[in-house]
């Protein structure tokens, strides 16, 4: 494992972690959103029950990735590290993230994907038993059976196993505090071992420099939830959609965000009754599932590989990217980049030591939180997977899907005053992307029912229209600074 | 003066956050259409018998029944017993809307369309329709400002009312017996469920049945006691204070009210309960008279 001694060390190993965080989430979203959803797609009902309850589970997991990422970054904000939301473009190879074998590929939620899945949150026991990237699912069910035997948080430690590194130990052989180059590689073998790095990172530091000296950063630049946050009590305040993100202020409160993502994620020291709820538990009962009612290849819709509108410099290897040939789909894919970049920028702003007002930042969450997360990036990331990608790949796959792109790092606009006037601009060419698809858009499309292809032109279309009409009112809220919202207290 | 004081259950088939407002079945909120029901529609519907309400099966412990009546009345002071029992409804694909911060935020929902009407054995005695924008009635609500969205929003909430457990009967309106409430629920679906056997059910069951089952908010790790989950939370949370001055046309008059004054709309909702989809609802109609 890949020691960290220094702020350098320590602010590095968090940008890892909130890539990393920012490409799970994206692939477990990816996977979601092209399950199925109604009895047309054909599924019976119950085969589409099951479908629904897998995809509100992935759904909590992308969430709780959310909040990793969201805690990842309170960290590294309450050290003196700048936030960030860049992460490279998918696919990437195997070993992009070393030996820890996570792949960054967007792929539909079929029986394959919910494996890799597994594999990411896999607590490292199990890790020893894999083969060829997949766990052994007897063993996965037993180490998640294994709660229920389990009556005290005490017995439950004991069952994980003695794990000293979790605890903080100080590392033997230690180096000079803030020497030592910066990590340029990804020095660990898995997820759980960068956060155990990450957490026995901050004990070190913690004892050379104290809390005081440890944790520079302000609370005022950092995005939690709960009683002593100023959102609580409105739909703002997080943590009541599954999160539970905390402000970082000392070791005490970094300890037990670390803590909160490896219980989540691999069910590392987790308390009783909760095995059930941890990612991995969650992507091993959901294999099991689709195995035992042959669903793998069936939840979900004949979505393409990593479908992009254009192939970017940073991929790899280029032909796990499949090129979007329809113009309609592109524009829609545009629009989806737009409102997924928007939403990156706006929540950056959150994390900036520029000077912004009370207002401001509420303008920020106003926008970002639920119209932007909820109502574009969501619904247009499930029409594109009901949308013809104008290309079909290995297996038959005809479908278009949501290819999270980013042209480039997210970065905050270098004038500050203009910022405001600068997002402005995002809403309206946003208004306009609808307008050209839906004004200009193939005649496909304005087809009622279903076209010769077999896509649901008139749910697409109703979708479509809906958003628009969202997208002009929350341009004109940025614009007019709300003052329509309604009565909010 | 004609006062109207109604109350019962409606149904509401809506999505919750965060899903999105026009989810059909629901992925990420807390309410769903399960194996073998409708889509859900965020339509508010008052009476049993109108099109799309979907009463789901609660065993044999029972559940909410929709149906809002008419409880009392009075013209000038004194009882008008023949109203009682009348049904109420708010037609036209009412809905109590937020577009999730679009259009208002923070669960302060504004009802629209706004069209209400009373009916007794089989005749409308009543029907009045309310217009966010009176000078432009057709204007969509997308459009409105506001000031005009103020006017069909509550001015607030009650947390643990006891005024909408004493409504509808759940006891105390403390955590411990809201908690108990959705177990007791989850228990009589569990009977039910053995007595089940069209798989489509059973699957629908057993999805009800998990829901029910979360009635603290296990995820917060970090906050000790566990705060109560929203499903059992909202059984005693009360949106108080819509009052509308109903402005627009009115197609039935039969109680001799006057059609040149607004007639005014007061009326609370609460007790959500998420698995009927069913939530309650309180209020009285002002009518001036001629």
């Amino acid at each position: 494992m890949q020691e960290i001694t220094t702020r350098a060390d320590l602010i590095n190993a968090l940008r890892v972690a909130s890539e990393l965080e920012h490409g799970l989430m994206a692939q477990y979203l990816f996977a979601v959103y092209s399950m199925k959803r109604y009895t047309y797609e054909g599924l019976d009902p119950v085969q589409l029950e099951f479908v629904r309850r897998w995809s509100s589970s992935i759904t909590l997991i992308a969430r709780q990735e959310m909040e990793h990422l969201g805690l990842a970054l309170n960290l590294l904000a309450a050290i003196g590290g700048t936030p960030s939301f860049t992460r490279p473009n998918m696919p990437q190879r195997r070993d992009y993230y070393g030996k820890a074998g996570i792949k960054l590929t967007l792929t539909r939620g079929d029986l394959a994907s919910i494996k890799r899945f597994q594999h990411f949150e896999s607590p490292d026991e199990l890790l020893r038993y894999a083969e060829d990237g997949v766990i052994d699912q007897k063993k996965a069910v037993a180490w998640c059976r294994r709660d229920g035997a389990a009556d005290s948080r005490a017995a439950v430690t004991k069952i994980v196993g003695a794990r000293a590194a979790l605890r903080g130990k100080k590392l033997p052989g230690k180096k000079k505090l803030l020497t030592g180059a910066p990590v340029l590689t990804f020095g660990w073998n898995s997820v759980q071992e960068l956060y155990l790095a990450i957490r026995s990172g901050f004990e070190y530091l913690h004892d050379e420099l104290g809390d005081k000296k440890l944790f520079v950063g302000p609370p005022s630049l950092q995005i939690f939830g709960g009683p002593k946050s100023p959102q609580h009590g409105s739909m703002n305040d997080l943590n009541q959609y599954g999160l539970d993100i905390i402000a970082i202020t000392n070791i005490a409160s970094a300890r037990q965000a670390i803590t909160m993502i490896l219980e989540q994620g691999e069910g590392m020291e987790v308390k009783p009754g909760y095995l059930p709820w941890t990612h991995f538990c969650l992507f091993t009962q959901i294999r099991g599932e689709m195995e035992k009612n042959a669903l793998g290849g069936l939840a979900a819709r004949p979505v393409v590989p990593n479908p992009m509108t254009m192939l970017y410099p940073d991929v790899c290897p280029d032909d796990e990217v499949t090129l979007l040939r329809d113009p309609t789909t592109i524009r829609v894919s545009q629009l989806f980049n737009g409102s997924y970049e928007l939403m990156l920028l706006l929540l950056l702003y959150l994390y900036s030591d520029n000077v912004k007002s009370q207002d401001q930042v509420n303008d920020l969450m106003d926008a970002a939180f639920f119209p932007l997360m909820t109502m574009f990036v969501r619904p247009l990331a499930e029409v594109l997977t009901e949308m013809p990608a104008g290309v079909t790949t290995e297996g038959g796959m005809t479908n278009a899907g949501p290819g999270f792109e980013l042209n480039g790092d997210v970065l905050l606009f270098p004038s500050i005053p203009a910022a405001w006037d600068l997002f402005q601009e995002r809403f309206d060419v946003l208004v306009r992307g609808f307008d050209e698809v839906l004004d200009n858009g193939d005649p496909w499309m304005k087809q009622p029912g279903q076209s010769e292809t077999g896509f649901k032109t008139s749910r697409i279309w109703r979708r479509m229209e809906w958003m628009r009409s969202n997208m002009r009112r929350l341009a004109e809220d940025w614009r007019e600074k709300w003052k329509n919202i309604g009565r909010t207290s | 003066m004609l006062i109207v004081d109604f109350e019962g259950y409606f149904q509401d088939r809506m999505t919750t956050d965060p899903d999105p407002t026009d989810e059909k079945r629901g992925v990420s909120g807390y309410t769903f259409a399960f194996a073998g029901e409708p889509d859900l529609d965020n339509i508010v519907r008052f009476q049993p018998d109108e099109p799309g309400v979907y009463e789901r099966d609660f065993g044999p412990f029972g559940g909410p029944k929709v149906g809002v009546t008419v409880r009392r009345a009075t013209r000038d002071g004194e009882d008008v017993p023949e109203l009682v029992g009348a049904r109420v409804a708010f037609i036209d694909d009412c809905e109590i809307r937020e577009e999730n911060g679009i259009l208002i935020r923070d669960d302060f929902f504004v009802i629209d369309p706004l069209h209400v009407t009373i009916a007794k054995d089989g005749k409308t005695l009543l029907d009045r329709v309310d217009y966010l924008d009176p000078s432009d009635p057709s204007k969509p609500i997308e459009r409105c400002t506001g000031a005009e969205l103020q006017r069909r929003q509550p001015l607030g909430f009650v947390s643990m009312s006891q005024e909408v457990a004493n409504a509808t009967g759940i006891g105390l309106a403390t955590p411990e017996n809201l908690k108990a409430n959705r177990l007791r629920r989850r228990e009589s679906l569990e009977i039910l469920l053995k007595q089940t056997k069209d798989p489509t059910q059973r699957a629908a069951l057993e999805s009800r049945m998990f829901q029910l089952a979360i009635v603290d908010q296990w995820w917060n790790l970090s906050v000790t006691p566990r705060p109560i989950d929203r499903r059992a939370a909202q059984l005693a949370l009360q949106a108080y204070g819509w009052n509308v001055d109903m402005n627009g046309k009115v197609s039935a008059n039969k109680l001799g009210g006057d059609e040149s004054k607004p007639w005014i709309l007061d009326f609370w909702m609460g007790g959500w309960d998420g698995d009927a989809l069913c939530g309650y609802v309180k209020g009285t109609w002002t009518i001036p008279t001629r």
